[in-house]
């Protein structure tokens, strides 16, 4: 019960951090009757008084996009701007709204699906009640015309133009997403749109990507040449000195930062953030409460005597479980492409050891980890070619090798090669490198 | 108890019977300990362990009768085999409860008569399956080294391999995500031309016995109850069926019925649970049917739904489908109606949201009838199973300024249009499925 009047002052102030805290730590039913009954008893609720649709910023920062007589014009919500334009805290609820203009100047209506924007995207009353916790019950009225009133309509008559928001569940660093529009012509137009929301500190951003080799030092590669110098890469990584070797370096990607970037977060893949006060705070938050953190920091392991430049993960329900990558720019290019060379594990759980005292366990099959890629780039369509190439090294089950904390691993030696595309390549248009033979696992 | 502890050693130490060939259990080969000191606090330790430890005992596939309720399909030259276990038989053949951490495993064999070798995809059959050794981890014990390598070895031997060679056959195991009722997965093979092959499966999983197994179908009307109508007809008779389900005697009024489903009742099934509907367990049934347990992460998903009456009888299928952040669930419940359109029966139904229970403390509640079934509309065009669909008028509209009451100081608002859905067997493309030129619903 002590713990009631810390969330009630809390929620009466500008609403911080801490209440975050608290909602792990307790089922989440009850704390929030007990938050709803402590707010009813003191009357702290607040009104309900978001502005008007007038001046709004995030509409500067909007794309539009144009398919035949269809433009579509989208931006999606950082934290502060739901607070500014819904009056309360969405993000809180999971729920990330995306404004939407449709313009439709074809001579037939149009229909717009947002199960195509997000599947299991949230209604105007559900949005509301969600997220009213903290408003007074005489303005809950209010609070439902204004949700509804706010939401996208579905139909746009020919010349005709409608605006409005698809509340969708919410991702942070780059939204991806798609706006299908399907015309009575049963022509379907679908616009994909890749947006960054204002919010989190992506370890990326940080980099200088034009300074990274002086120009000299970047050479183009035909295929052969390409293969001898991916051969000649070092094996696995190192630790910051350059002294100890780590995980495999079992990964090269063939891409520019956007199609990289485009394949792996349609693919399902997350940002991740840097080591800062925030990111901390909330992976320790995912560690000891559990949840799913999507942005978690990774730690640096380096090649080239530097830490990778991006790092990128795929998250299961907890944060013990997940998919991990990390990238390094080299200074080979080909086909015009940048080269990267990588490193895959999956974290299968948590153990215990003498120097960080708890690491996460990686699946000591890696090969495993680097074929899951590439399907999972096959399948979401950002994959053109593949194929695998030496340079890691074979390690036997009997005789694992380890990394940098100490967790055995075992593989056929062989990188997998994956030239992703930031436009959609059919499944089996997919090409193959001819190099080494496919995995016969 | 010290010769209880003498035998564990020995347990521990020996080479455990091969069961691929290779020898199981080769992490406290006497060898390696070649001082006496050494080999006493290793005994030491094992004895500290071997205390609470029994060793693994897993009983494989072959003694476990899954097998004859396989399900085989074959496609050119490929076989494909699968079955899906059981929560006791996973329990039997890994030794482990893995249910209760979500993951079913899938057995499968492949045999790949062609002159090409052909490779499986795991990621079609669950993007986010579990890898052998991620099964395993979590049973692995503190210091019982060769114990923890035994259930590796074990997970990593059943496993399913990725290349099948010409002439060859290949079988085990894809530890898949949970699911009970029906499960529908496809087992994807891509062959040197990176063409795929895909084979379909819908496995009945035992455990879950959902309510429209219940239902006699055949003998829900006599043949000359059944009336067999043409286009106007039917519109007619979907603008006529009374309005709205009730409680069990009558005297409360549900919302409308606003869905109607034209399909065969299989392809139906199959539909609603490819596009993420799950099916409930027969609240009405509960004594002639095990629970369903309730340590299976999620299993709420399959919770019986409160049974309303039409037709005078509760619904004959319940379809689920959880909404994010515990908003609560989407709630479809289906009856067979005696009407028949191009030799297809006609299923009428409604669509419509629970709120969980903890919300429903604030009073006020609103439900927006149509934009629910707006949804089922859409998800059922994403999962590219419908060839038509059109509006018939239905109940009478509750704009949002009269929103009428129902249980549980829930208001709802509709247009009160019923939207008629054809189901389709094979996929529609997204924009080839037609809309009928019947209603058109209020501009929203």
């Amino acid at each position: 019960m002590t713990m009631i009047p810390i969330l009630t002052v809390r929620y009466c102030n500008p609403p911080g951090d801490k209440v975050h805290l608290m909602t792990s730590f307790l089922p989440g039913g009850f704390l929030l009757i007990a938050v709803g009954f402590v707010l009813f008893i003191l009357g702290c609720a607040s009104s309900f008084n978001p502005p008007s649709m007038g001046d709004v910023a995030f509409q500067k920062r909007a794309q539009t996009q144009e398919v035949g007589e269809v433009r579509v014009t989208a931006a999606v919500l950082s934290a502060e701007e739901c607070l500014a334009n819904f009056g309360v805290n969405l993000y809180r609820r999971n729920i990330q709204p995306v404004w939407l203009e449709i313009q439709n100047n074809a001579d037939e209506a149009v229909r717009f699906l947002p199960t195509g924007l997000d599947p299991e995207y949230f209604t105007p009353f559900e949005s509301s009640v969600l997220s009213r916790f903290a408003i007074r019950e005489a303005d809950h009225e209010k609070m439902d015309r204004f949700f509804l009133k706010r939401g996208m309509g579905n139909h746009v008559e020919p010349g005709a133009t409608i605006s409005g928001f698809v509340y969708s569940n919410l991702d942070e660093g780059t939204k991806t997403f798609n706006v299908d529009v399907v015309g009575v012509d049963h022509r379907l137009r679908t616009f994909t749109f890749f947006i960054p929301v204002p919010g989190i500190r992506a370890d990326h951003s940080q980099i200088d990507w034009e300074n990274l080799y002086p120009p000299n030092e970047v050479s183009d590669y035909d295929e052969d040449g390409l293969r001898k110098s991916l051969e000649a890469l070092p094996c696995c990584t190192t630790n910051d000195k350059g002294t100890e070797q780590g995980d495999p370096l079992n990964l090269v990607v063939i891409g520019d930062l956007e199609d990289v970037y485009y394949a792996f977060i349609r693919a399902g893949w997350d940002e991740t953030e840097t080591i800062y006060r925030a990111s901390i705070f909330k992976t320790v938050r995912s560690f000891l409460f559990g949840g799913r953190y999507r942005y978690s920091p990774v730690s640096a392991l380096y090649v080239f005597g530097r830490a990778q430049d991006v790092a990128l993960q795929r998250a299961r329900t907890s944060i013990h479980e997940r998919n991990h990558l990390r990238l390094w720019l080299t200074s080979m290019r080909f086909d015009g492409k940048m080269v990267w060379i990588g490193q895959i594990s999956r974290d299968i759980g948590v153990r215990f050891t003498r120097k960080t005292i708890t690491t996460h366990k990686i699946d000591p099959d890696v090969d495993e980890t680097r074929d899951f890629l590439i399907q999972d780039l096959w399948y979401s369509q950002g994959l053109k070619k593949f194929g695998y190439v030496k340079g890691v090294g074979a390690a036997s089950y009997d005789e694992p090798r380890g990394n940098l904390t100490g967790d055995p691993y075992f593989t056929d030696g062989n990188r997998a090669v994956l030239w992703v595309s930031s436009q959609p390549s059919a499944f089996s248009d997919v090409g193959w490198f001819d190099w080494e033979k496919p995995s016969m696992r | 108890m010290i010769t209880a502890y003498a035998f564990s050693i020995f347990d521990e130490c020996v080479e455990v019977e091969p069961l691929f060939g290779r020898p199981l259990v080769r992490g406290c080969d006497m060898r390696r300990y070649r001082s006496l000191p050494r080999f006493l606090i290793c005994s030491l330790i094992m004895l500290m362990a071997a205390g609470c430890a029994a060793t693994y005992a897993p009983r494989p596939l072959a003694d476990v009768n899954v097998l004859g309720r396989a399900q085989t399909i074959s496609q050119g030259d490929i076989r494909v085999t699968a079955a899906v276990l059981s929560a006791e038989e996973t329990e039997q053949v890994f030794g482990f409860p893995l249910y209760k951490r979500g993951i079913q495993p899938v057995w499968l064999k492949i045999e790949n008569n062609q002159a090409d070798p052909t490779w499986f995809l795991p990621v079609g059959l669950d993007p986010d399956y579990f890898s052998p050794l991620e099964v395993a981890y979590p049973y692995h014990r503190a210091f019982q080294t060769a114990y923890n390598r035994q259930i590796d070895l074990y997970f990593q031997q059943q496993a399913m391999g990725l290349y099948i060679a010409p002439g060859a056959v290949r079988s085990g195991f894809v530890f898949t995500n949970l699911d009970l009722g029906t499960k529908i997965f496809n087992v994807d093979l891509v062959g040197e031309d990176n063409g795929p092959k895909t084979f379909t499966f819908f496995i009945t999983v035992p455990g879950l016995i959902a309510d429209h197994r219940h239902v006699e179908f055949e003998n829900l009307y006599s043949a000359n109850q059944l009336v067999t109508l043409d286009e106007d007809g039917l519109r007619k008779a979907l603008e006529n069926i009374p309005c709205c389900p009730t409680n069990a005697d009558g005297t409360e009024q549900h919302a409308p019925i606003n869905i109607v489903l034209i399909g065969d009742g299989l392809d139906l099934l199959r539909v609603l649970i490819r596009s993420g509907w799950n099916e409930t367990a027969a609240g009405t049934h509960s004594a002639s049917q095990p629970e369903i347990a309730a340590d299976i992460p999620n299993s709420s998903r399959y919770e019986a739904i409160v049974p309303l009456y039409y037709y005078g009888r509760p619904q004959d299928g319940s379809f689920r489908d959880d909404r994010p952040t515990g908003y609560g669930r989407s709630v479809l419940r289906l009856w067979l109606s005696p009407m028949r359109f191009e030799g297809k029966p006609v299923w009428v139904g409604l669509i419509n949201r629970e709120i969980s229970q903890l919300l429903q403390l604030f009073i006020n509640q609103k439900l927006d009838l149509d934009e629910v079934r707006t949804f089922l509309l859409e998800n059922l065009w994403y999962s590219q199973a419908i060839a038509r669909y059109g509006f018939v008028k239905g109940a009478g509209p509750n704009p949002v300024l009269q929103p009428r009451e129902i249980a549980g100081g829930i208001y709802y608002l509709t247009d009160g249009y019923r939207l008629v859905l054809w189901i389709s067997k094979k996929s529609v493309p997204l924009n080839e499925v037609v809309a009928m030129d019947w209603e058109i619903p209020i501009k929203r």
